[in-house]
């Protein structure tokens, strides 16, 4: 059976593209996630490490080689329009939210 | 010699029995241990070693990460991958295995948690299921095969060999004892599935749970060993050849042996999955031949041991020319006495007589079976009878029409202050079955066993 594609990112993955726009090892992607969402959002060790082998496989990121002898990934031109793509689809989500909640909330 | 002393001190080996959706049950069992002074130091195979150390409060996380399964390879880089990831993220390696790798850091200290997602979390658990524990269902459902068929194919007389209800007893309690281990499973699977799709985290069976369950299971594996072996006695004590008997320890080492070899064999030389796939089913079809072939090979040179006879007939009352007026010896042919765990005695003879009703040499055939409990005696009986109603019902193809079973297969009365039930079970009259509490008699005659000479049975039998 085919495997299925990714069609919207979850929280985690969502973050995890967000840091791979400038090449980053494991350790570094959980620290920018950390302070990027200041502490709201946490992606552990074994959640980022099956989310990577599967943005591998799915030729969404890859592996670039670094000095101090740690992997270090970075977005492809798949990730980078998957990213797009979701950003989009989200800032559409907030759109059509505000269209029906920005009165509610003043009254 | 002393080394040895001092590690054995030091260090402390653990059965382990946990399935693949056990793990948050392994760190509870790792944070007692530790705070005991015991600290996980190997995990291999079903064993775990710990290593004495000065009492400490740690917490741990079981972390699958890359399920394998037995025809496959840990990818060693993607091991140090990870355990890379997971130190970072504040943890310290502990040990792993084919299955799991184990972390601790000190309790409370800040770590982000191994796994953040339950949806990956779920999955990755779910592709460890069904690269290991898979095999657990296929065994379920193999031995159903030789189950069902045996109930369907039960006769009575599997109550009254050593090994008759083994064939029905055997895959029973293997079945119930893996869905004591595969049921869980399957909930947990059941269950989480539709949390996580609620968003919700993964929930786990209680530890207390799982060690009463672990508790039943070897329980269940000791009565089931321990039936196997009375079983294997009961059939060495009732003659049967040691040389058919050895068919048992070749059918189990034979394959256990190859599966080791070819298991140590993968393990040395890396190949890929396809091509160990290839050699496990090449392997798996010398070895069912070479099975055949020795199965086949002692089966016919005890094949004798069927015709053996013996003479000695037990002290319970039987039939004998005497009890017919006749004056011929009495030179009972064909006697076999055989006990099991549901009747303790079942023998029957097979001798002549000269009927003097009729003034003929007849044939006599008994077949006496002792029950244990009476729900055994009426189950016999009951089967007895559905088998000859089969037989009878096959006869009447080529009989008149208008005659029923019930013509044949009947109750007899009038015997009620001397027997429980009498029923005749022959077309002919020639067959009765006499049940008395856990006592039955199956009587056959040349000639109607009814009337003068049915009396003469019952008074022989059963008359105080």
């Amino acid at each position: 059976m085919a495997r299925k594609q990714l069609q919207n990112l979850t929280e985690s993955m969502y973050y995890v593209l967000l840091c791979l726009k400038e090449p980053l090892h494991g350790y570094g992607i959980m620290k920018r996630i950390d302070q990027m969402t200041d502490g709201r959002v946490k992606v552990g060790p074994g959640t980022l490490y099956n989310l990577i082998a599967r943005f591998e496989k799915e030729e969404i990121v890859i592996n670039v080689t670094s000095t101090d002898n740690k992997k270090t990934y970075v977005l492809t031109d798949k990730g980078f329009a998957l990213l797009d793509k979701e950003w989009e689809r989200l800032k559409q989500l907030v759109c059509d939210g505000e269209k029906i909640l920005e009165g509610y909330n003043e009254r | 010699m002393k080394d040895k002393e001092i590690d054995s001190r030091l260090r402390k080996k653990v059965f382990r029995l946990a399935g693949v959706t056990d793990y948050k049950y392994l760190e509870t069992k790792y944070r007692e241990m530790a705070s005991k002074g015991w600290l996980i130091e190997k995990s291999k195979g079903a064993r775990d070693t710990y290593v004495a150390v000065e009492p400490i409060d740690l917490d741990f996380s079981v972390t699958i990460f890359q399920p394998t399964g037995p025809l496959e390879y840990l990818n060693q880089n993607k091991e140090a991958l990870y355990k890379e990831l997971c130190e970072d993220g504040g943890w310290t390696y502990a040990t792993s295995n084919e299955r799991y790798q184990v972390y601790h850091k000190p309790a409370g200290a800040d770590a982000i948690p191994i796994h953040t997602d339950p949806v990956e979390e779920y999955n990755t658990i779910k592709s460890a299921f069904f690269k290991s524990e898979i095999i657990i269902l296929i065994i379920i459902l193999i031995q159903l095969f030789p189950l069902i068929s045996t109930l369907m194919n039960m006769r009575y007389d599997n109550f009254l060999r050593p090994s008759g209800m083994m064939s029905v007893i055997s895959p029973a309690i293997l079945i119930v004892i893996l869905s004591i281990y595969f049921i869980p499973v399957l909930i947990w699977f059941i269950k989480n599935s539709q949390r996580v799709k609620r968003g919700e985290t993964l929930l786990f069976e209680s530890s207390r749970r799982i060690v009463l369950r672990n508790r039943l299971y070897i329980i269940l594996m000791g009565i089931y060993l321990l039936y196997i072996a009375t079983s294997l006695f009961g059939l060495i004590f009732s003659g049967v050849p040691l040389v058919i008997l050895a068919i048992v320890p070749i059918m189990v080492l034979l394959p256990l042996a190859v599966g080791l070899g070819m298991r140590h064999k993968i393990k040395k030389v890396k190949h890929s999955r396809k091509v160990n796939l290839a050699v496990l089913i090449v392997v798996l079809l010398i070895t069912w031949i070479v099975m055949v072939t020795i199965t086949f090979g002692l089966v016919g040179m005890g094949m004798d041991y069927n015709d053996e006879e013996v003479s000695a007939i037990p002290d319970v009352p039987i039939l004998t020319y005497t009890d017919f007026q006749s004056e011929l010896d009495f030179e009972p042919r064909r006697v076999r006495i055989q006990s099991s765990f549901w009747s303790p005695l079942n023998f029957k003879y097979n001798s002549w007589y000269k009927d003097v009703i009729e003034g003929q040499v007849n044939d006599i055939g008994v077949e006496y079976i002792e029950t244990r409990f009476d729900l055994v005696a009426t189950t016999i009986v009951d089967m007895i009878l559905k088998d000859e109603r089969e037989n009878i019902e096959q006869e009447r193809e080529y009989d008149v029409d208008g005659v029923t079973v019930e013509d044949y297969v009947y109750p007899i009365n009038g015997y009620e202050d001397q027997v429980d039930a009498i029923y005749n079970i022959s077309s002919y009259r020639s067959r009765v079955i006499l049940i008395k509490g856990k006592t039955i008699y199956v009587v056959q005659l040349d000639v109607p066993v009814e009337g003068e000479r049915l009396e003469m049975v019952v008074d022989k039998l059963f008359g105080e």
